[in-house]
């Protein structure tokens, strides 16, 4: 798959693709994961990319970004993947379907759709001199630039007055609400920044949380993998702690509840891969 | 010079579905004739603005440069499904894939077996010669038993590496193809027979009959370490007895379009 979208990436072609999300790596399981955050943020495919990655926490949500993954595509020539998990993928809840729309296309003057009346076009992504990829190269990136510019999306909650942020999404980000308002009833100021865009990445609304909150709280169903992104925004201002359930399994609001429990009154410190701290406290919860 | 051809002395020219691009072929290679045959088909059927060609990975990796239409560069060996996704888009252009052995053969089997068992309304121009010729001569699934190679360089041992795969016999299995030929490019007579072939097959397309595919044994003067006189003549006497010319599938209503 990931030769196939380097090849379109590199032909600037639009187009969805979604990834319901398995336990991994190899065949692993069919149980809900978040491990190929990396795989569709970071790339994967040969070369220098970016897609647009949308991560939806319920089916309403998979719904209206489908529709909106369409024109993304379109409107910026390049790949727009949908991340979802096996929770969203299977699950059952009211939603309501829009009504159908056209898609909001530009001009469709790049498409091989046959050179009638006009000169003809060509689709290829080689770039036999390096000079000319090089050029492409930054090409590409200036478009990126554009995206990111334009069009980074999150939901936040109870942020304004939060001494600590969970940042969680999808599914993760949802289990995490429950958690985070559990929290607030015992009186800790927590709130949780949830990324709709995952790439691109909501930077800049974390890096101005991290001026004034106390520590975030990464919360992943996987082995950290957003938790870079988070550690990058926060700039090494405030510790960035890690919570993490891969392989499949999807955690409990207590599980997360307990978490926040810890950091309102640990005395934490910054570290480069909180990662440690946190596969020794998941040999405990295993024990 | 214009005043000396006149009309009605013109016997051979640049076609016009062909770009002004010089090609960029080794001397001798039968590419040349392949594309040259495309060429001339787009022309007399009038369809070249219509048509959408899809270029390969390998020798042919630039054909996109040579024929005067719409064109997309494929991966590897995908190119029967990037054309799958184009036609069904666009039910009413033509479309055709051009590929080597390496790339169909080998790398594309999957893309190339389930194109012919969708029965998609595409042409597929098959150039065999029995090598890998862009990455400088290895065995492809096609090399003969005992043919020398960079990658079998005491002969192909079919104990080691298998035998021969012949595309045609396999893909006139599948319910979805209209229309399956094997020709050769070694000689003029069997030139304008694969040329018939091609046209056969793009009628094939055209008149939604299913999978067309023509195979063209070509050679590869350069990998196989022979003139190009010689490598005419190794093609016919040891390609032909391997890959035998002729009509391997031909399906109902197809026959009329040869007739």
């Amino acid at each position: 798959m990931l030769e196939g979208l380097s090849y379109i990436m590199g032909t600037e072609i639009p187009v969805v693709l979604v990834n319901v999300m398995r336990g991994g790596p190899g065949l692993g399981n069919i149980a809900p994961s978040q491990g190929d955050y990396n795989q569709a943020v970071h790339g994967g495919g040969h070369g220098d990319y970016n897609p647009i990655v949308l991560a939806p926490s319920t089916v309403q949500e998979a719904i209206d970004m489908t529709v909106l993954s369409f024109d993304l595509a379109e409107r910026y020539r390049t790949a727009c993947i949908i991340i979802a998990d096996g929770s969203i993928g299977q699950m059952m809840e009211p939603a309501e379907l829009p009504e159908m729309q056209p898609i909001q296309r530009k001009d469709w003057d790049w498409a091989t759709n046959g050179a009638i009346g006009r000169e003809r076009r060509v689709l290829s992504s080689i770039y036999i001199d390096p000079v000319e990829e090089e050029i492409a190269n930054l090409r590409m990136f200036k478009r990126w630039q554009e995206v990111q510019k334009n069009e980074v999306r999150y939901k936040e909650y109870y942020l304004d007055d939060a001494d600590y942020v969970v940042v969680g999404f999808g599914t993760a980000g949802r289990v995490a609400m429950s958690a985070v308002r559990a929290a607030r009833q015992e009186g800790i100021k927590v709130g949780l920044l949830r990324p709709i865009t995952v790439s691109p990445f909501p930077y800049d609304v974390l890096d101005e949380l991290s001026q004034s909150a106390q520590a975030f709280l990464v919360v992943e169903m996987n082995m950290g993998q957003m938790l870079n992104d988070v550690q990058l925004a926060a700039k090494g201002r405030l510790p960035v702690e890690f919570y993490g359930r891969p392989g499949g399994i999807v955690p409990f609001p207590d599980e997360i509840l307990s978490e926040i429990q810890r950091i309102a009154t640990t005395e934490l410190s910054i570290v480069p891969d909180p990662r440690h701290a946190w596969a020794e406290r998941m040999a405990e919860i295993l024990k | 010079m214009a005043t000396i051809i006149k009309p009605e002395n013109l016997v051979y020219q640049r076609p016009e579905a062909f770009t002004e691009f010089p090609t960029h072929y080794c001397p001798g290679c039968t590419h040349g004739v392949a594309h040259r045959l495309i060429a001339e088909v787009l022309d007399e059927m009038n369809v070249t603005d219509r048509t959408i060609g899809v270029a390969p990975v390998g020798c042919s990796v630039f054909a996109y440069n040579y024929f005067d239409c719409d064109f997309v560069e494929a991966a590897h060996g995908r190119a029967p499904a990037m054309g799958t996704g184009i036609k069904r888009v666009l039910p009413d252009r033509v479309v055709f894939t051009y590929q080597g052995d390496g790339d169909l053969a080998s790398i594309g089997m999957a893309e190339i077996m389930h194109a012919a068992g969708r029965g998609e309304n595409i042409t597929v121009i098959f150039i065999n010669n029995a090598i890998y010729g862009m990455t400088g001569g290895q065995m492809a699934p096609t090399s003969l038993p005992g043919m020398k190679t960079t990658s079998s360089p005491l002969g192909r041992d079919v104990e080691l590496q298998g035998y021969p795969l012949r595309m045609s016999e396999i893909l006139s299995n599948m319910d979805g193809s209209g229309y399956i030929a094997r020709r050769s490019l070694h000689n003029p007579a069997n030139i304008r027979k694969a040329k018939k072939a091609i046209r056969t097959a793009f009628e094939t397309q055209v008149r939604g009959l299913g999978f067309s595919m023509v195979e063209l044994l070509s050679t590869c003067p350069t990998n196989w370490g022979i003139s190009p006189l010689e490598s005419l003549t190794w093609l016919e006497e040891h390609m032909i007895p391997v890959y035998p010319l002729g009509d391997y599938k031909v399906a109902t209503g197809v026959e009329e379009i040869k007739a």
